[in-house]
């Protein structure tokens, strides 16, 4: 009977765990300004966060060790393809990982939106965040409007509407 | 039962040869104040060393964790492996930590330190599960009765945020401010916990405890269990003993903050 009992609680728990947490969403948050984020580029290029006031930019923070970052960023190059013409960025910076350890990954899924470089981590640490992926829409004037702890579909229709309301602002 | 029991012990050798579960291994019980009843898997050959008590449920059996601590044992030390969500039948999932009370980790503890008089006692536990020894510590210690202090503890990749928001201060579990332990922290270098390491440090030195953090270059969090572990991965599962045994003994030389 307990034997049976175990079973059950581990094949419950196992159900849980395959079902995964409940699902990622973005998070409207109260509106901040979005703290610095001046990095070099994988491709020997800068990008500043700062010059990109007028447009609406998705910073994501992700390295390639982290398997749900991994599978999020194909549906990022299709958001960043849907959206082409229009005000919106997509910045990737990686949490401490250096080139090499990040190329191999991009031969695979090949990326056209800025890889950025956060080698010490040191941006990550200044936006506060604790878990890989985790995301953050910044609006036309630079104040943090949403954010996501974990991965989702990004070109899905939930949440391209968030970005689209907030291009139309 | 027994007999199954030893069956699935020798299949387990046969399919992990390096695994050293012929180790003496018994299942030992204790029944404690509330009627709980607890059962633990106990490897110990000579057991005259450390007594390793190891807080474990969250995914099920690991045969990993089981054959470290046939690998602790060899050593000298004493392992007490035990699963704390199936004496309440809670699910193996993190949110089931919150559930096992309080008291009984105490009491526990209580029957550990009576039971292994005289011997330096070291928790051991991993990602959300390292709340379980610091509540039992804290719980343990506020009562009049409690007989000398613990060793101290191994957190292997401590998750003890409350619900971390992004761009957020972070708010750790109210039982790391209550925690007055010598603690050695194992954080993975893949791993967002890996930048954290230094502001985890902080708070429970601010709590009282003496802490060491020791970093596994090119490991992720759960590395002995993960479905896509990589070469490495595997390999320092399979040397999970050896990875904690340096850390425990280093905590049983020390004396209770």
């Amino acid at each position: 009977m307990k034997h049976a009992l175990s079973l059950f609680l581990l094949i419950a728990g196992l159900s849980l765990s395959l079902a995964g947490p409940a699902a990622a969403q973005l998070k409207p948050t109260k509106p901040r300004a979005a703290p610095e984020l001046n990095l070099p580029t994988l491709d020997g290029g800068r990008v500043n966060l700062a010059d990109l006031r007028g447009r609406v930019v998705l910073v994501n923070f992700w390295a390639v060790w982290c398997p749900p970052c991994r599978k999020e960023m194909p549906s990022m190059e299709r958001l960043s393809k849907l959206l082409a013409g229009r005000p919106f960025t997509i910045l990737a910076a990686n949490a401490g990982e250096t080139a090499e350890q990040i190329r191999p990954f991009l031969k695979e899924v090949p990326l056209t939106f800025p890889i950025l470089l956060d080698q010490d981590s040191a941006r990550m640490k200044a936006w506060r965040v604790f878990v890989l992926p985790t995301s953050f829409l910044i609006d036309k004037q630079g104040q943090i409007r949403y954010s996501l702890a974990g991965h989702i579909e990004w070109d899905e229709p939930e949440a391209v509407a968030v970005i689209e309301k907030l291009l139309v602002e | 039962m027994k007999r199954l029991y030893a069956a699935t012990h020798l299949l387990v050798c046969l399919l992990f040869p390096g695994a050293t579960v012929l180790a003496a291994v018994t299942e030992e019980t204790v029944t404690l104040a509330s009627g709980t009843v607890v059962t633990s898997h106990r490897y110990a050959d000579q057991a005259d060393g450390a007594v390793v008590l190891w807080l474990t449920g969250q995914y099920g059996r690991l045969e990993e964790e089981h054959r470290a601590a046939a690998q602790l044992a060899k050593s000298g030390m004493e392992v007490w492996l035990t699963d704390w969500l199936a004496p309440y039948f809670l699910p193996p999932v993190a949110g089931s930590v919150a559930d096992v009370p309080d008291a009984d980790l105490a009491d526990w503890l209580t029957h550990m330190r009576q039971r292994h008089v005289g011997r330096p006692l070291v928790l051991v536990a991993s990602g959300h599960m390292t709340a379980l020894p610091l509540r039992a510590a804290a719980a343990w210690r506020q009562r009049s009765d409690a007989p000398a202090g613990l060793a101290g503890a191994v957190l292997l990749w401590p998750l003890l945020y409350q619900d971390p928001e992004p761009g957020e201060e972070p708010q750790y579990d109210p039982v790391v401010a209550r925690t007055r332990l010598n603690l050695a922290i194992l954080v993975p270098m893949s791993s967002a916990g890996y930048w954290w390491r230094e502001a985890m440090q902080a708070a429970f030195e601010a709590a009282g405890s003496r802490v060491s953090v020791s970093v596994l270059p090119g490991l992720r969090d759960r590395f002995y269990h993960r479905g896509d572990a990589n070469d490495l991965e595997q390999a320092a599962g399979a040397r999970l003993g050896e990875i904690l045994a340096p850390h425990i003994a280093s905590l049983s030389k020390e004396t209770p903050p």
